[in-house]
């Protein structure tokens, strides 16, 4: 009780100047970026909201008299068991001119028989299997060679899909003959399994629903999502399709938008795709994912910093975002924190309560935006009860598996020696700097 | 005392006091003489003229004359048909070995019991069959043969039966073999037969999964590790030269396991250009012309066969007379039936009672008595025949009885009410069961009786 009275005693004799001053890294950087500027972007995408259900429908009525096929790809290694109920979720969607193409690389499980099966009995139309692994860009370079649509999904085999998925992700190519990706909007299926996969699901609203919405209205959208990302097949030939992962994801998208084209995120379009359960699955991942950012954007696409030929703002600007949020701010954290140390060190019994408190104000503002924005606000309520624990999560859980991924990749490549891809490809992508 | 008796080409050789139809055209073979003669020699390398005669003797109804030894004279080159199905290969001098091995058959062949009636044609050739293995004391050893159906001919059993039927022999071996009469020795091959006409000959392909088409063309993938490439063989193929180039990257492929490899194939029909992995293999059957995936051949496996103990004892002591007669027997009496012909009845009366309900009842009698173990099957028979008969004679004449085994009977009784069928019910358990005290020694019998109304549109529990 005593420290309470004394910490907003404390407070009240800082005064706002020098709180300023204190948490000038969260004021300028995290506020500003994720709360003001997010709010005041959402604003504006709001305010056009009826000229774009306009605009969508008569997309969707272009989509409908065209009526194009569209490919389904889903490369996967052990995914037999997923694949039965992904063929059953495409079943069910409003859009029924697809081909299904399933990529098998280098299974050692029962995938290849219960492929087989599925081909056999006409739900799926071509099944390849490699029976020497050959990583995910080759498997889904391979679905893309046998692939006759206009178009291109690629999906994971673990996820599942709104009815409405696969039509509403096309859509946007017709909105704009410009667009040569599309990114659909992924959110966590199994977040009520454990505290682990709940906190992603807030993550996953934060970042993909909402960010995404954002990003890609400013025009710095990055990354479409292996898991749901539709392509132009001709975008997709042009660019010489896939390179050599980790990161594939976010490789391609950077591809697309060297070559002129544009890319779009798509919220209505939705996919729930199963997340890791426990802590130690989720920090091997997030290694993974946060060393392509040194790879792909730092060594392979540097020369978005530089001007040629397809040169574009957005481009730019998305990078030096990305590389900004992720890559440098995460050193400025550090020298955040030895800045209060030195210069606070006696308050800061003071400071870390405040910080707190201020991230979890933050916190809610941001949940406000995603349950206004969310078309299914009603399951996510419960949610609220874990923003208090998300300032952990992504303070402290996420940035240290960022700051670890960085130093190892920057300084010894790691990504090169990934078991994610066989050893082959690694050393070839290696030696030509990919 | 050796003399020769020639006519024509036919001539009868006369033998210690045996005498041999000697046989070397075929426009000479006289088959009303077989009758008396003890054994037949041939002397051609026709193999028709040796199938002409196996088929005129073999599926003769006299087991005198199907069981008669036949020899052949030895040829270079004789077909492997020839000499699996006679009794001997020979030399024109050899008499006595031919006269040894045909006591030894005849003297085996008097051992038999003749029978002449089977319950089925089936069991006909199974019986006909055992008496065959039984006189040449030699296991059933089936033998490779392009011309049979099945591509295997089993030495008498084949010619028993039609080519169409071939199939049957398998059957009617099976169903030795479950009875006990017949035992499986080694195993020789696996044969797969076509499902619509059994036979064993066709032509196995590999099929388009879309289109059944047989124009396919397979090619390996080839996936070109730097820039990720994956594709057929095709897209890395040049116009002029040999050269492997990545249509990605534009790279020269150059040494297998380091900047490429080939991790699987891919398969294109030419007929519907769809692409897959798996072809489906089917067969086209040649005698049928019957088109489909091999999965639907039926496997089956070719045996060595011997006669068991029980298979001697049956052969040589014939069929109890029950299970060849009660067919006939069970008919004698009006009103019991074969099981069958009971519910193709019972069917009929279900429909009748959608226009008269209520009044027509079908019952189940249990005979239960553990005595009735401890009797012979030949005397479980005839108490059942008994059984039936008694039950039938307390019913009406339109009424209907048939029996199961010797511990259960149905019986439908139409134009009833329930008081009725209760009485009846008691006058049946009673009757019975005194039946059975009288028949079985120590009998502890308890008889049984459960009904149920028979109606339109709803199974009977049987
Ligand atoms: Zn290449
Ligand atoms: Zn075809
Ligand atoms: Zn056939």
């Amino acid at each position: 009780m005593d420290f309470i009275i004394e910490f907003f005693k404390y407070w009240n004799y800082v005064g706002l100047g020098k709180m300023i001053r204190i948490f000038w890294y969260f004021i300028f950087f995290e506020f500003g970026r994720y709360v003001v500027l997010e709010f005041w972007v959402l604003f504006v995408y709001w305010l056009g909201r009826k000229r774009r259900a306009k605009e969508w429908e008569a997309a969707r009525q272009a989509l409908y008299n065209e009526m194009p096929l569209i490919s389904l790809i889903a490369p996967g290694k052990n995914e037999g068991k997923n694949i039965f109920k992904l063929v059953k979720s495409l079943n069910e969607q409003t859009y029924q001119n697809v081909e299904v193409i399933i990529v098998d690389d280098g299974s050692d499980d029962e995938t290849p028989i219960i492929g087989r099966n599925l081909e056999k009995n006409g739900l799926i139309d071509i099944f390849i299997r490699n029976d020497m692994r050959g990583g995910k860009a080759s498997a889904a370079n391979l679905a893309w060679r046998y692939s006759r649509g206009k178009f291109l999904l690629h999906l994971d085999a673990d996820c599942s899909f709104d009815r409405t998925a696969v039509e509403n992700i096309i859509i946007p190519f017709y909105l704009d003959p410009e667009i040569g990706g599309v990114g659909g909007n992924v959110k966590v299926r199994n977040g009520d399994v454990s505290l682990c996969a709940r906190l992603q699901s807030i993550e996953y609203l934060k970042s993909i629903s909402v960010g995404r919405i954002v990003t890609s209205y400013l025009g710095i959208y990055r990354i479409i999502s292996g898991a749901f990302g539709a392509f132009r097949m001709d975008a997709l030939k042009k660019i010489g399709v896939w390179d050599i992962g980790p990161g594939l994801d976010g490789d391609i998208t950077v591809k697309l938008r060297k070559s002129g084209y544009k890319i779009h995120f798509e919220p209505t379009a939705i996919c729930l795709t199963a997340v890791p359960t426990k802590f130690s699955k989720l920090w091997k991942q997030r290694l993974r994912w946060s060393r392509s950012l040194v790879r792909f954007r730092l060594r392979k696409h540097l020369d978005v910093f530089l001007p040629h030929r397809n040169w574009r703002w957005g481009t730019f600007l998305g990078f030096v975002e990305n590389v900004f949020y992720n890559f440098v701010l995460d050193i400025k954290w550090y020298i955040y924190i030895a800045d209060m140390i030195i210069n606070f060190s006696s308050w800061i019994w003071f400071l870390i309560p405040m910080n707190l408190a201020l991230y979890m104000i933050a916190g809610f503002m941001q949940q406000l935006s995603l349950s206004l924005w969310s078309e299914r606000s009603e399951d996510e309520r419960v949610l609220w009860w874990y923003v208090p624990l998300m300032v952990f999560y992504v303070a402290f859980f996420l940035r240290f598996c960022r700051t670890l991924a960085y130093i190892k990749e920057f300084f010894w490549k790691a990504s090169y020696r990934d078991p994610w891809n066989p050893q082959k490809s690694s050393y070839q992508a290696l030696k030509n700097g990919y | 005392m050796l003399a020769i008796n020639k006519i024509n080409k036919q001539a009868l050789i006369e033998y210690e006091d045996f005498l041999f139809m000697y046989v070397e055209e075929e426009e000479a073979f006289d088959s009303e003489k077989i009758f008396y003669v003890d054994a037949i020699i041939i002397n051609s390398s026709s193999t028709r003229l040796f199938e002409k005669v196996l088929k005129v003797t073999r599926t003769h109804y006299d087991a005198e004359i199907y069981l008669k030894p036949i020899f052949c004279v030895q040829y270079e080159g004789l077909p492997l048909q020839v000499i699996e199905r006679c009794d001997g290969l020979t030399d024109v001098t050899q008499y006595q070995k031919i006269a040894r091995t045909t006591r030894e058959i005849k003297n085996n062949v008097q051992k038999l019991f003749l029978q002449q009636k089977f319950p089925s044609n089936e069991f006909g050739v199974l019986y006909k069959t055992m008496q065959y293995l039984y006189t040449r004391n030699h296991d059933l050893v089936p033998f490779v043969n392009r011309h049979a159906r099945l591509s295997y001919t089993y030495p008498f059993v084949s010619l028993q039966l039609e080519d169409e039927e071939q199939k049957k022999i398998l059957d009617i071996l099976k169903k030795g073999i479950q009875d006990g009469f017949l035992r499986e020795e080694q195993m020789l091959d696996k044969i797969h037969i076509c499902d619509a006409c059994y036979s064993a000959h066709h032509n196995i392909r590999e099929t388009c999964l879309h289109c059944n088409g047989i124009d396919l063309k397979v090619q390996d993938l080839i996936h070109h590790f730097q820039c990720a490439y994956i594709g057929p063989e095709t897209d890395f193929m040049q116009e002029y030269t040999d050269d492997l180039i990545c249509p990605k990257c534009q790279k020269i492929l150059r040494h297998i396991g380091v900047d490429y490899d080939k991790p699987s194939h891919i398969f294109n029909c030419n007929t519907c250009s769809e692409h897959f992995q798996n072809p489906v293999f089917t067969y086209n059957c040649v005698d049928c012309g019957k088109i489909s995936d091999i999965r639907h051949l039926q496997e089956h496996l070719i045996k060595r066969i011997s006669l068991t103990a029980k298979g001697k004892q049956l052969v040589l002591s014939g069929l109890p007379r029950k299970t060849y007669e009660s067919d006939s027997k069970a008919k004698e009496v009006t009103g019991v039936y074969e099981l069958d012909v009971f519910k193709n009845i019972l069917e009929q009366e279900k429909a009748r009672t959608a226009f008269n309900p209520g009044r027509t009842f079908f019952g189940k009698v249990a005979v239960v008595d553990e005595k009735l173990n401890g009797i012979s099957w030949k005397e479980k028979m005839i108490l059942r025949d008994e059984l039936a008969r008694e039950l039938k004679s307390y019913l009406k004449e339109y009424d209907m009885v048939t029996a199961v085994s010797a511990g259960e009977f149905y019986f439908l009784k139409l134009e009833c009410t329930p008081e009725k069928l209760e009485e009846l019910g008691e006058l049946i358990v009673f009757n019975l069961e005194a039946l059975v005290r009288s028949n079985v020694k120590d009998s502890q019998v308890v008889v049984s009786v459960n009904t149920q109304p028979v109606l339109h549109n709803q199974t009977v529990v049987m």
